[in-house]
């Protein structure tokens, strides 16, 4: 989020900018782009919203979510049951609060930890150079033909199930855009004069990589980790609809969907319900980060 | 460059039935039969099957059996994998053809719209639907459409599939709910993507020059404008490849279509690796293959870029 991100960073990719105005107006402008249109806001609304349900979900949950209750299975919605009940009478409303839980540890440590990868491997391939740089990018080439859901799927199937299979599987499938995005930046950083000093003063290469040159992937590198989170928790729902990778009784959006479209003839609710979930946590990451590339993108400066 | 990827690609995916836990046999056999063999018998398998090589031996062989289709016997189908891929193969073909063909053609043409009528409610709803699109899982999107559709209105069948040359009618009935879903990502972040691309180029100083040389508007638009928004679009043509072929893993299992992503899921589900094996290479390689073509059409967009 802009407000709490260190302004120096984001400076630093325009140093013009940087002489002619003082530092916390820029800080301000950025804010004022973000919060001035709706659809950002809204966007870190859902957000926020739906990690404090995911971290409250024991408060806010009226059952708990793998409680069954057979002689009430495939309630209608009512004043107990919110959003009905499913096949073996557990509360549809409580599974999908605590299904948040699963999206978003999927999504924050899948993106945590292919963006940590990957932003090594780009730096490495860019600033290194040479055969180092060829490996690196063949194989993310490569890695970019498998398309992610059939990745997640071969890896899952070799690693079995489990959430934390899922997190590595998902992981190796989003590791090629944070390290072709830093290897693009760093390539075009390296050219400046301020990588050319610190050498000179000999400022030793890991250091010049993570003091220099990774601050001025900072901006676009948010925005990438916060749609890929929206597209992590896409690609998630996907697996545990096939039922490959967490496995039941944990609440899955995507594995409730699974279960209710065996009834959807009777209770439609069931399958739809869980899917509005999906839809609004990617939509507020999608959001979130449209408003996060306008509100730090400099080309867009005095346009918006 | 194109084969040097392929060549990643292949060992990437040998590589991965290799790291699977255990020994390479269980691939060949039930877990329960190699408890039963003996060591001499083991031994006399792995020699058959080529195991006891190095492992770029066994690369060697695994290429060269692919470059003859030979692809491996599934365990669980009891048949050849090769003879499996081409059955299924055709009808995800037609499905991801079409979803990319209509994605492309709409995609691009809802991004110009909006873009050329910026600021208009039709950019406004259009931009909005867009944003919705790219949100919703096609999988989620599909049993809604089945409830609507089929279940309520009665206008498709569930799901199914016939091929379009045994009964065109039936056939299109049966593929137009699937095909709406495979392509409705796609649209979505096309439309998206043509738009911003589209408002960016439009910005540009040559556009001005175009207005102030009086060139007519059309000729503006189509020469000047689509032409070069269209450079970044062209660019995550591959990626659109990719995403079809993902999405088609969902799709044939919601609408029970028998393709080759029904086939990857269900042998996941089997545990049967050389068919997921073969499904993911085939569907990587074709992937690189459309990147390929993407960087060749380049050249015609972007007269910059040459290659030698």
């Amino acid at each position: 989020m802009p407000e709490n991100a260190p302004d120096d960073t984001q400076m630093a990719d325009n140093p013009q900018r940087a002489e002619t105005a003082p530092r916390y107006s820029e800080m301000r402008r950025m804010v004022s782009v973000f919060v001035g249109r709706p659809l950002p806001v809204i966007g870190l609304v859902i957000i926020v919203g739906l990690i404090l349900i995911a971290i409250f979900a024991p408060l806010l949950a009226p059952y708990p979510p793998n409680l069954m209750d057979i002689p009430n299975k495939l309630q209608p919605s009512s004043s107990q049951h919110l959003l009905g009940t499913d096949s073996l009478g557990r509360d549809t409303l409580s599974r999908i609060i605590y299904g948040s839980r699963t999206s978003l540890i999927i999504g924050f440590s899948v993106m945590s930890i292919s963006s940590v990868v990957g932003i090594l491997l780009g730096l490495m391939a860019a600033y290194f150079g040479g055969a180092i740089y060829h490996i690196i990018m063949r194989f993310m080439d490569a890695l970019m033909a498998f398309p992610m859901l059939l990745l997640a799927l071969l890896v899952a199937s070799l690693l079995g199930n489990g959430t934390l299979n899922v997190i590595i599987a998902l992981g190796i499938g989003m590791l090629s855009a944070p390290c072709r995005l830093m290897c693009g930046v760093v390539m075009s950083v390296k050219q400046n004069d301020y990588v050319l000093s610190a050498q000179a003063m000999g400022m030793s290469n890991s250091r010049i990589m993570f003091q220099e040159i990774l601050p001025n992937a900072f901006p676009p590198l948010l925005v990438m980790i916060t749609i890929g989170i929206g597209a992590v928790i896409l690609a998630e729902a996907g697996l545990s609809f096939l039922g490959i990778g967490i496995t039941p009784p944990t609440a899955t959006w995507g594995g409730m969907v699974n279960d209710g479209y065996k009834f959807i003839i009777s209770h439609a609710v069931l399958a739809i319900s869980p899917g509005v979930a999906i839809m609004l946590i990617v939509f507020g990451f999608n959001m979130l980060g449209d408003g996060l590339r306008d509100a730090l993108d400099p080309k867009l400066r005095g346009v918006i | 460059m194109g084969v040097i990827v392929i060549f990643v690609v292949t060992v990437m995916v040998f590589l991965f039935i290799r790291l699977l836990p255990g020994d390479p046999l269980t691939i060949y056999l039930n877990k329960t039969d190699i408890q039963q063999l003996t060591d001499e018998q083991l031994q006399e398998l792995r020699v058959k099957f080529g195991l006891e090589k190095t492992l770029p031996m066994q690369y060697i062989d695994w290429m060269g059996g692919l470059f003859t289709g030979d692809f491996g016997q599934s365990i669980y189908y009891d048949i050849d994998v090769g003879i499996l891929v081409r059955e299924r193969m055709p009808v995800t073909l037609y499905l991801g053809g079409l979803a990319f063909i209509i994605s492309g053609a709409l995609g691009i043409s809802f991004g110009v719209i909006c873009a050329l009528k910026r600021g208009t409610w039709i950019d406004t709803v259009v931009t909005l639907l867009a944003n919705i699109g790219v949100t919703m899982p096609s999988f989620w999107v599909g049993i809604i459409l089945i409830y609507l559709i089929s279940v309520k209105a009665g206008w498709l069948p569930v799901g199914g599939y016939i091929s379009p040359f045994e009964n065109l009618w039936e056939s299109t009935r049966r593929v137009i709910m699937p095909v709406t879903c495979l392509s409705l990502f796609s649209i979505a972040s096309l439309t998206r993507l043509t738009r911003s691309s589209m408002l960016e180029v439009i910005q540009q100083d040559y556009i001005r020059t175009a207005w102030s040389k009086g060139l007519k508007e059309r000729l503006i638009v189509t020469r000047h404008t689509i032409k070069n928004a269209l450079i970044p679009v062209v660019t995550v043509i591959g990626v659109q490849v990719a995403f079809i072929f993902g999405g088609s893993v969902l799709i044939e299992s919601v609408f029970n279509i028998n393709g080759i992503g029904r086939l990857a899921t269900q042998a996941v589900q089997n545990q049967d690796y050389l068919v997921v094996q073969a499904i993911t290479l085939i569907m990587a390689i074709m992937v690189v293959i459309s990147n390929l073509v993407v960087d060749i059409s380049y050249g015609w967009l972007d007269p910059r870029i040459r290659y030698d």
